[in-house]
């Protein structure tokens, strides 16, 4: 490939891992500007939306599809149970909430290893076609990822903007006096943020579990990167989360044209480490220093 | 915490309780090989000190300074490394490659440091987040450095003639250099600067009003931080003998976290017990359960987080004072 | 803290009042300090040092155990599996060494060189075993090779880096499976003859792969090919797209890909979805493919690979065939390489490895009488240059262990997907993978 294909190839390929970091950056991003928690079991329910895709293909035809549908809403539910049961007592204190999702994640990790086994394994990508542009072939499957990301993340802006909840999600986000006082159910908007945040993760890792490996382990990396995504585009803005997403994936991808994969994902890190060195407050970030202490 | 007050401005520092406390355990730890305790565990105390002491500059920056940083394990990492290079390419000895891997751990701190502390909440957390994921990058990517994954291997050092390989020798270096430093840290704690860290951890804007500099404190305690770390990861590959660059990942970073959050933070006895027991816990499940390890800790994490924060020592402590402080009314 | 304002607050009475109020409980505090220490090192060290002694009585008893360091988890957990599997069918089916009954410690490195390398320790220290048959990961290997030396114990490596037998090893380790070198040097001209002259090698970004990448290349250009250019992935890598990207696939003839693990199956498909497959000749050694089921990846088709032992039992050579078909039996694998009772597919160029280790090691003990670790140097002076015939204990055939470097030698195979399964094309005999050694360990050290 020349060095036009190569930027166009790794590009692309970047711009798609960077849909797929901003569906994850937004659950982060959701449940950290309604409910405070600093989610770091996100990567466990990325991951349990792969493994339940897997485990849907494994057993029926269209095993895949209904991966889709099936894995956001079981892992939806199960963020549901664990705000309820679990998270209550330590929302609005984000470090603590750090360290009890951390536990959670050693759970949920460990319980799949349990069931699932520690041997990382594959399900075929559902649609198999190439498509053709500047004289290369790109798998067609990851526009497909691309296409489905983007329809999420509209739906979600449309949910957000355009409803009654979307409505009551972001007016508990600015203050949760204000929506307590306003008569505004805000227990169960909490627990609907939440699952919902857990739903867009799963729904991430479904899509993506065609493209890697599906193992126990398989959110760590995702969880990282969706961190630090969220810190860069700014705590609390779900359009900066978004582009930090797509910024560090286009990078990654750029920089690998001249240097190994490796080496990219450092330099594109690096990268960002220092835009958030620069603007502490995140790209799009509107929060002060003392806003963010009152959480 | 009483009996454990500091007494500003008197020059005792250290309480006899304190003092008893402190010499009866070391003295109970020095004579564990004589008592007979060999192979595995002794291997297994030895390895538990450095990670101790690694907890412990983990809490001097968390429980004290209010600074929660999951990238300790890049200064524990680069104190390994620096250790393991110097004895392997340079062939130094094994004070000199000690010397060499704090140094390269407090160098570290001090270029990151000023930077990073700058940082407000969150962003500090993730921004040390980011920093141990891009330096296990990093390590993994020098690969005919550090040996990647695979690691290196180096050779027991010599201390006055005596070699490490000696199960006994190695011990009594470990212990005696982790005594030190947590002496080190014991005193850094009551002194002023002790105090400051605290009051900044407390309220910085009370702090600023007092004119404390809380860039200033903040900076120190994460570069005293830094070298503590380094120095436990130097004391680990003498023990382990071997450094890859798993130790550098986040991963390895939050450990401590666990371990100070179960013992109880903002304590340095809370840290120590943590460790100790997590690493017991763990050699002992290993064998006829080892996946259930992990399950254990994530719950055991959970529940204090909910149930009790202050972890081990620190309910210890306050269900203490408020029965004294019963006793004296 | 407030008790700072407290103090500097009050007057010096109450200051004094304080300080007495300290002096009494000092004492009781003492005294509770003095009995928490102690209770709570002598509880915390007393179940070791019982422990301790109560393996120590074990040890004196009858049985011989085995440690088995594998990689239950992690990137190479298939190899594990099956390993573990073969190893224990062997102590089920051996059930004693010398009279002794057999007890097997078994611990999983989690495919990590850290880990591993910690859990050899406990086995020789904690589980007190006699011999170890190690991991299949070479990082793992290498991190152990001192440890086993240091500790004076038998270690049976399973991974496949060169420099496990040469630069890294020492006296107490032995191989009974091939190395690295072994691969390249039976293959490499019937390679470079039939399959082309340029090349592109991927390897996985650790020991085993960084072997391949320092082998293949001076013997290609011999044979007057060259190597275009070679890239390293690391083992966790999950999206494999930016390194295929950077193939230069107009003018490669051979691609040359050495990844073990489950991840392999995202290369190859991924590979093949970018059009590489069809333009270049798929080469790979065994270790790329094993545990994977070839019949349901069709752009595996026409991949060669160059083996040790053949997945499908007809393949097998006929003077093998009871022999491996026992094996199958004995650790529940079918005919065609598949699993009994379960969705896996078996590793058949390396499951044996553990299987003929266990055996190997039962006849050295047997012949020289070893009883304890005392006796090891007779036994490493056995072990050395022991042959084996093929046999039940020895179902992938003939083997020797060569004395200087305690490298163990046997045949291998190029075998092609034809139709979705493994066929063999050609067959090397043992003494075709003979290299000079580069170290004597019959020397010393």
């Amino acid at each position: 490939m020349d060095l036009l294909q190569q930027l166009a190839f790794q590009g692309l390929n970047g711009l798609i891992w960077g849909l797929i970091l901003a569906l994850m950056a937004l659950g982060l991003n959701l449940i950290y500007g309604v409910l405070g928690i600093i989610n770091v079991a996100h990567g466990a329910f990325y991951m349990l939306g792969g493994v339940l895709t897997w485990y849907l293909w494994y057993l029926a035809p269209w095993g895949f599809w209904w991966g889709l549908l099936l894995a956001p809403a079981l892992v939806g539910l199960l963020g549901l149970l664990l705000e309820r049961g679990v998270l209550r007592p330590v929302e609005g204190r984000p470090v603590m909430t750090i360290i009890v999702t951390f536990g959670l994640l050693l759970l949920l990790q460990h319980g799949v290893l349990l069931l699932f086994g520690g041997a990382p394994r594959s399900l075929p990508e559902p649609v198999r076609f190439t498509v053709g542009f500047l004289g290369l072939h790109y798998p067609g499957y990851r526009l497909v990822v691309a296409l489905l990301s983007v329809v999420a993340m509209a739906a979600l802006w449309l949910l957000l903007h355009r409803s009654r909840l979307g409505l009551w999600i972001r007016a508990t986000a600015q203050s949760r006096e204000l929506a307590t006082a306003l008569g505004l159910p805000v227990p169960w908007i909490y627990l609907l943020t939440f699952g919902l945040g857990a739903a867009l993760a799963a729904l991430a890792g479904a899509l993506t579990a065609p493209l890697v490996s599906v193992s126990y382990r398989m959110g760590e990396e995702v969880l990282i990167e969706a961190f630090i995504v969220v810190i860069v585009g700014g705590l609390g803005s779900l359009g900066g989360a978004a582009l930090a997403g797509m910024l560090l994936g286009v990078l990654e991808g750029l920089f690998t044209v001249w240097a190994s994969p490796v080496l990219a994902r450092v330099l594109a890190l690096a990268a960002l480490g220092g835009a958030l060195l620069l603007r502490p407050e995140g790209l799009l970030g509107k929060r002060s220093g003392s806003g963010e202490e009152a959480r | 915490m009483t009996g454990m007050e500091i007494k500003m401005g008197t020059r005792k520092v250290f309480t006899a309780t304190a003092v008893a406390a402190v010499v009866v355990t070391v003295v109970l730890l020095a004579a564990v090989p004589r008592l007979g305790l060999e192979g595995y565990w002794l291997y297994l105390l030895t390895e538990g000190l450095a990670w101790g002491l690694f907890a412990l500059s983990f809490d001097l920056l968390y429980g004290y300074s209010g600074l929660l940083s999951l990238g300790q394990s890049v200064f524990f990492g680069v104190g390994a490394y620096g250790a393991a290079l110097g004895s392997l390419r340079l062939e130094l000895g094994l004070l000199p490659s000690l010397l060499l891997g704090v140094g390269a751990a407090l160098a570290l701190a001090g270029l990151l440091g000023p930077a990073l502390v700058r940082i407000p909440g969150h962003g500090f957390i993730i921004l040390t987040l980011v920093l141990a994921v891009i330096f296990h990058l990093v390590a993994l990517w020098l690969r005919p450095l550090t040996g990647g994954d695979d690691g290196l291997s180096v050779s027991a050092p010599q201390l006055l003639g005596w070699s490490l390989a000696e199960p006994a020798v190695n011990y009594y270096f470990v212990l005696g250099m982790a005594f030190l430093a947590t002496l080190f840290l014991g005193w850094l704690v009551r002194s002023p600067l002790g105090l400051a860290f605290r009051l900044v951890r407390e309220n910085p804007q009370r702090a600023a009003a007092l004119g404390y500099n809380v860039f200033g404190v903040r900076l120190v305690a994460f570069l005293i931080s830094g070298g503590v770390a380094g120095l436990a990861g130097v004391l680990y590959l003498f023990t382990s003998r071997f450094a890859s660059a798993e130790l550098l990942h986040w991963t390895t970073a939050a450990n401590p976290l666990v371990w100070t959050l179960l013992g109880g933070a903002g304590t340095l006895i809370g840290p120590l017990i943590g460790t100790g027991l997590l690493i017991w816990t763990r050699e002992l499940m290993s064998g006829w359960w080892g996946h259930g390890y992990p399950l254990l800790v994530g719950g055991l994490i959970v529940l204090v987080a909910v149930f009790a924060p202050r972890g081990l020592v620190g309910t210890l402590a306050e269900r203490w004072r408020w029965r004294s402080s019963k006793l004296r009314s | 803290m407030l008790y700072n304002a407290r103090v500097k607050g009050m007057g010096m009475k109450m200051k004094m009042g304080m300080e007495m109020e300290m002096k009494k409980l000092t004492r009781r505090e003492f005294l509770k300090a003095l009995v928490g220490a102690g209770a709570g090192l002598a509880l915390g060290l007393g179940v070791p040092l019982r422990a301790g002694a109560h393996a120590r009585a074990g040890a004196a008893a009858e049985t011989i155990r085995i440690g088995h360091q594998v990689d239950l988890s992690g990137a190479l957990a298939i190899y594990g599996y099956w390993q573990d599997r073969a190893l224990r069918a062997a102590v089920a089916e051996l059930g004693e060494i010398a009279g002794r009954p057999i007890e097997l410690y078994t611990e999983d490195t989690a495919s990590s060189p850290a880990t591993g390398a910690a859990r050899l320790r406990k086995l020789i220290q904690q589980d007190r075993v006699d011999f170890v048959i190690g991991s299949q990961h070479s990082g793992v290997c290498k991190a152990s090779l001192p440890i086993a030396k240091e500790l004076q114990t038998i270690y049976f490596p399973l991974g496949e880096a060169t420099e496990l037998t040469s630069k890294w090893g020492n006296r107490y380790s032995f191989k009974v499976n091939h190395t690295v070198r072994s691969h390249v040097q039976v293959s490499y001209r019937w390679a470079v003859e039939n399959l082309g002259k340029r090349w592109t090698i991927v390897v996985a970004d650790y020991a085993f792969g960084r072997s391949h990448a320092a082998e293949w290349p001076p013997r290609i250009a011999e044979e007057g090919g060259e190597v275009l250019s070679t890239i390293a992935i690391p083992l966790e890598a999950t999206d494999f797209v930016p390194y295929l990207a950077k193939i230069d696939v107009k003018n490669t003839d051979v691609l040359l890909y050495v990844f073990p693990g489950g991840s392999v199956v995202r290369f190859i498909e991924q590979a093949a979805s970018l059009g590489i497959l069809e333009r270049v000749n798929l080469f790979g050694v065994i270790c790329s493919i094993d545990g994977i089921d070839t019949e349901t990846i069709p752009a595996l088709e026409g991949s060669w690979y160059v083996s040790n032992h053949p997945r499908l039992h007809e393949e097998v050579p006929e003077k093998l065939r009871e022999y491996d078909a026992h094996l199958r039996r004995a650790v529940g694998v079918d005919e065609r390489g598949h699993e009994l009772g379960g969705p896996r597919t078996v590793t058949g160029s390396h499951y044996w490895y553990a299987w003929e280790a266990l055996h190997l090691l039962k006849r050295a003990v047997e012949e020289c009488g070893w009883r304890s670790k005392e006796d090891n140097p007779v036994l490493i002076e056995t072990l050395e240059g022991l042959a084996a015939e093929a046999g039940y204990g020895f179902p992938q055939g003939a083997l020797f262990i060569r004395a200087q470097d305690h490298q163990g030698f046997h045949d291998h195979y190029i075998e092609r997907v034809e139709g979705g399964k493994l066929r063999v094309k050609l067959h090397f005999p043992k003494e075709e993978a003979v290299y000079p050694p580069e170290v004597d360990y019959t020397k010393g050290a």
